[in-house]
């Protein structure tokens, strides 16, 4: 819930976002920020069907991919600009959620999270296999006639109107009635079934928005790249590095993959600067280790001190 | 009102249940028993949903509910309870009523179904601990919630699944009494699995017994409890708490 | 094309190697069907043993047969430790099983990173004097490196059965899967048992890393490979069944076996992944449910 006080400094703290370009940082801190919140709405997102809804999905990336390479392809082939071709991206995404969301989500726990695996690295193969798709070429964009800060600050604006969006999304969809249908099935879908509640509707439909928003994501940021290839867009370490920020910072509210995009971002920055990868990725092997044994609702629930039951 | 014909159901190459032929009429409360296996769960998952007969069908006020998903037998109105409680953990003792309300189909916002929960909390005595979380019960009020929480959903029927095991005398006595006042203020009819044989010879109207997945007695309490057949089944076992 | 050699030859190859996906499914399917545990660094730790086998035979001229009998001690013990400290104390989470899946997987990664920084993400490939010899059965060749990690993962499987079936501990094992609460009731310390038999399937792995280690090149992200097969393996064979894990095995070697000699390389692995999401929306329970 959000309280009188909150709601004056979030309301500052949106203000300065929305500013910041105008006051012409350093375009690091700049890209930082935009990939923030691109974790945001990835996580946020993945967080409906996973953290809500209880399917932990493990090739989410595959949506955001689909996104790229459909804006990518309509302004290639179409010359459609990515800003409107974002739309169809993200409707694309969620067909194909759609699709694979029907048999798919008659499994549960370790045979989704598996099979979500493997759609995401099957749809990786076709593409790098497709040469219509630019195959493992890739695909080359032209850039925006613009100057590089201008349009850098266009995405930046649009990413943080995305992120500002799936947080709210998700918080009134914590708190309504789809809300608490997801969250009985997540804590026990057999009981959820004997209480009226259609769990084969919900969860599709949890599925399908969860893919939209990485779709309509995807769609942008295939613009901001302009060199895209399948290595970069449907990259496993995105679709494992959202479950990590939403379970850290807590699946069952929406403020949890906020708080674990953000944080959890800024540690992989100031790692990244300082130690060699490999000591960074022992550390995030260590992060999930600590995380499910220590607080497997996450570092809010950590510290308000409810612990498992 | 519950009408099973030829009900039979296989696992593998094992018979749960075998041409099962059973009724219970509105405004009624017919026990089930048998000793453990004997396939009463199996029974009730069978008309609630989860489980599919080989063989055989289920009519809920003359309507087939054999092929019906578990949603949707419940929105026709039959409610369970779980042999072993499961309790939505996360939910608060409210919310797990109010869940039910607000699915059921009604009620149309989140608040009203809180309100309705609460008083339905107050009919089975739980609106003191409304605000805990569920995990943090006792096993009595869990499975107190559990019935609650079944009622939310508007039953026509419930199907209660050993809702006395584990509790105390006293414990079993407030259970009954919220059973009769269910089936009387509430006009719930009740189907009602059991091993506590002097709850159930108290509580019930009529018994039907099976073993081995087949009907062996169906009368009153004291038919049953007399029938020699029913005597031999539970002889061999040691599951008989009275 | 046709070849009914290279038929035959493949067929041989793929149910050579089909004995160490055997040998490391039936691990796998252990941990997974009896203790609830999808440990996600099965395969990491089978490298591992890789790793030491190759060690011992580059620095020291030790065979890697003979390096089993440090690496699998080690990992038994190692095996013993990560369930007494860390897959106990899982048991709070809603979902045991899935919970499981992240915390192994994050020992994978700091597993995955700690031989990518002892050995660098070079290829390795073990060569022992005997392993570029081969024996002839007409024009089909058998390598000796193949036979051995072939005869390896027999040994191992048998080893897994044995115990299961004619050991004091291994009938505890498979009461407690069978019945948790009438096992513990019958005086079986759930928590030994558990720690014991995972100690053995992690050993297992070991021997399977090696075997793989003389047929194929492998670095630090191998095991990522390596793992969507042993997923393959135990869904088609059937979470939790030795015969089918162990049946399932042969038969998806078999079938990367026939697949070597008319796909391309890329396909194949397409071809894997399709054949698993397939069976997981078909059949999850496996095609050989006892």
């Amino acid at each position: 819930m959000i309280k009188g006080k909150a709601k004056f400094l979030l309301f500052f703290v949106i203000l300065f976002l929305i500013i910041l370009p105008l006051i012409k940082p350093p375009t690091y801190f700049l890209s930082l920020i935009f990939k923030i919140f691109l974790y945001i709405i990835l996580s946020e997102s993945w967080n409906l069907i996973g953290g809500f809804t209880g399917y932990l999905s493990f090739g989410h990336v595959a949506f955001f991919g689909i996104g790229v390479y459909t804006s990518a392809i309509l302004m290639q082939n179409l010359g459609i600009s990515p800003f409107i071709g974002a739309l169809p991206a993200g409707i694309l995404s969620s067909a194909v959620a759609l699709i694979i969301g029907y048999p798919c989500l008659r499994l549960r726990g370790p045979y989704f999270a598996v099979v979500t695996l493997c759609f995401a690295f099957i749809v990786d193969l076709v593409v790098k296999n497709w040469n219509f798709l630019g195959g493992s070429e890739g695909i080359h964009l032209k850039l925006m006639e613009m100057d590089i800060q201008i349009s850098r600050s266009i995405f930046y604006e649009i990413f943080l109107g995305l992120s500002i969006l799936i947080v709210f999304f998700s918080r009134w969809i914590q708190n309504n009635k789809f809300g608490l249908g997801l969250a009985a099935i997540r804590e026990d879908e057999d009981v959820a079934q004997t209480l009226c509640i259609n769990t084969s509707d919900l969860k599709i439909k949890a599925f399908i928005l969860s893919a939209f928003f990485p779709g309509i994501a995807g769609g942008i940021y295939a613009y901001y790249i302009s060199y895209i290839h399948p290595d970069i867009v449907f990259d496993i370490s995105i679709s494992i590095l959202i479950v990590l920020m939403a379970l850290f910072g807590g699946g069952s509210s929406w403020s949890g993959p906020l708080i674990g995009a953000i944080i959890l971002s800024i540690v992989n920055e100031i790692l990244s600067l300082f130690i060699k990868p490999e000591f960074a990725r022992i550390i995030y092997g260590g992060m999930f280790m600590i995380v499910i044994v220590f607080m497997p609702d996450g570092i809010v629930s950590f510290l308000k001190g409810e612990r498992g039951k | 009102m519950l009408k099973g014909t030829n009900v039979t159901k296989y696992f593998g190459g094992l018979v749960a249940i075998s041409q099962l032929e059973f009724e219970v009429k509105e405004g009624s409360i017919v026990g089930l028993i048998g000793p453990n296996g004997s396939g009463k769960t199996t029974l009730f998952n069978i008309i609630s949903g989860f489980y599919r007969p080989e063989k055989g069908k289920i009519f809920f006020n003359n309507v087939d509910i054999t092929r019906l998903k578990p949603y949707e037998i419940a929105r026709l109105g039959i409610g369970r309870t779980f042999q072993i409680v499961r309790p939505l953990k996360d939910f608060t003792v409210l919310d797990n009523v109010a869940t039910g309300i607000l699915f059921e189909g009604e009620t149309k916002h989140i608040e009203e179904a809180r309100l309705k929960a609460i008083e339905l909390l107050k009919f089975t005595g739980l609106e003191s601990k409304k605000e805990i979380r569920a995990s943090s019960l006792n096993l009595a009020d869990r499975k107190r919630l559990e019935m609650t929480r079944a009622l939310g959903i508007k039953p026509k029927l419930l199907l209660l699944d050993e809702v006395f095991a584990g509790l105390n005398q006293r414990e079993i006595e407030e259970a009954i009494q919220l059973i009769f006042r269910i089936k009387n203020e509430m006009g719930v009819t009740i189907f009602m699995i059991e091993h506590v044989m002097k709850a159930i010879m108290k509580a019930c109207d009529r018994i039907i017994a099976i073993h081995f997945g087949l009907k062996i007695a169906d009368g009153s309490p004291e038919e049953v409890a007399n029938n020699p057949k029913v005597i031999e089944a539970y002889l061999g076992s040691s599951d008989v708490t009275s | 094309m046709f070849n009914l050699i290279v038929i035959i030859q493949s067929i041989v190859s793929g149910l050579l190697i089909g004995g160490i996906f055997a040998l490391l499914g039936v691990g796998f399917s252990l941990t997974w069907g009896v203790m609830k545990v999808i440990n996600i660094a099965h395969a990491a730790f089978g490298l591992l043993a890789s790793y030491i086998a190759y060690w011992g035979l580059n620095l020291y001229g030790i065979d890697p047969i003979l390096s089993l009998f440090l690496s699998l001690p080690l990992l038994f013990v190692t095996g013993l430790f990560i369930h007494r400290f860390l897959i106990q104390h899982i048991t709070r989470s809603k979902d045991i099983i899935v919970a499981s899946m992240i915390l192994t997987f994050g020992l994978a990664i700091i597993l995955e990173n700690i031989m990518l920084l002892a050995w660098t993400p070079d290829e390795r490939l073990i060569t022992t004097s005997y392993s570029s010899k081969a024996i002839f059965l007409g024009d089909i060749i058998i390598r000796i490196s193949n036979l051995l990690g072939f005869i390896l993962s027999i040994i191992g499987i048998s080893t897994i059965y044995l115990f299961l079936y004619h050991t004091k501990t291994g009938k505890a094992v498979r009461a407690t899967w069978q019945d948790p609460e009438g096992a513990a009731l019958q005086g079986v310390n759930l928590q030994k048992v558990s720690m014991i038999a995972f100690g053995l399937a992690i050993a297992s792995s070991g021997a399977g890393g090696v075997a793989l280690a003389y047929m194929y090149s492998f670095n630090p992200p191998s095991h990522n490979l390596w793992l969507i097969f042993l997923f393959l393996v135990v869904i088609v064979g059937g979470v939790g069944s030795i015969m089918g894990s162990a049946i399932s095995g042969l038969l998806i070697g078999l079938i990367t076996g026939l697949s070597n000699a008319f796909f391309p390389m890329q396909w194949i692995n397409v071809l894997l992944f399709g054949l698993l999401m397939v069976i997981l929306l078909i059949k999850p329970e496996g095609l050989f449910k006892k």
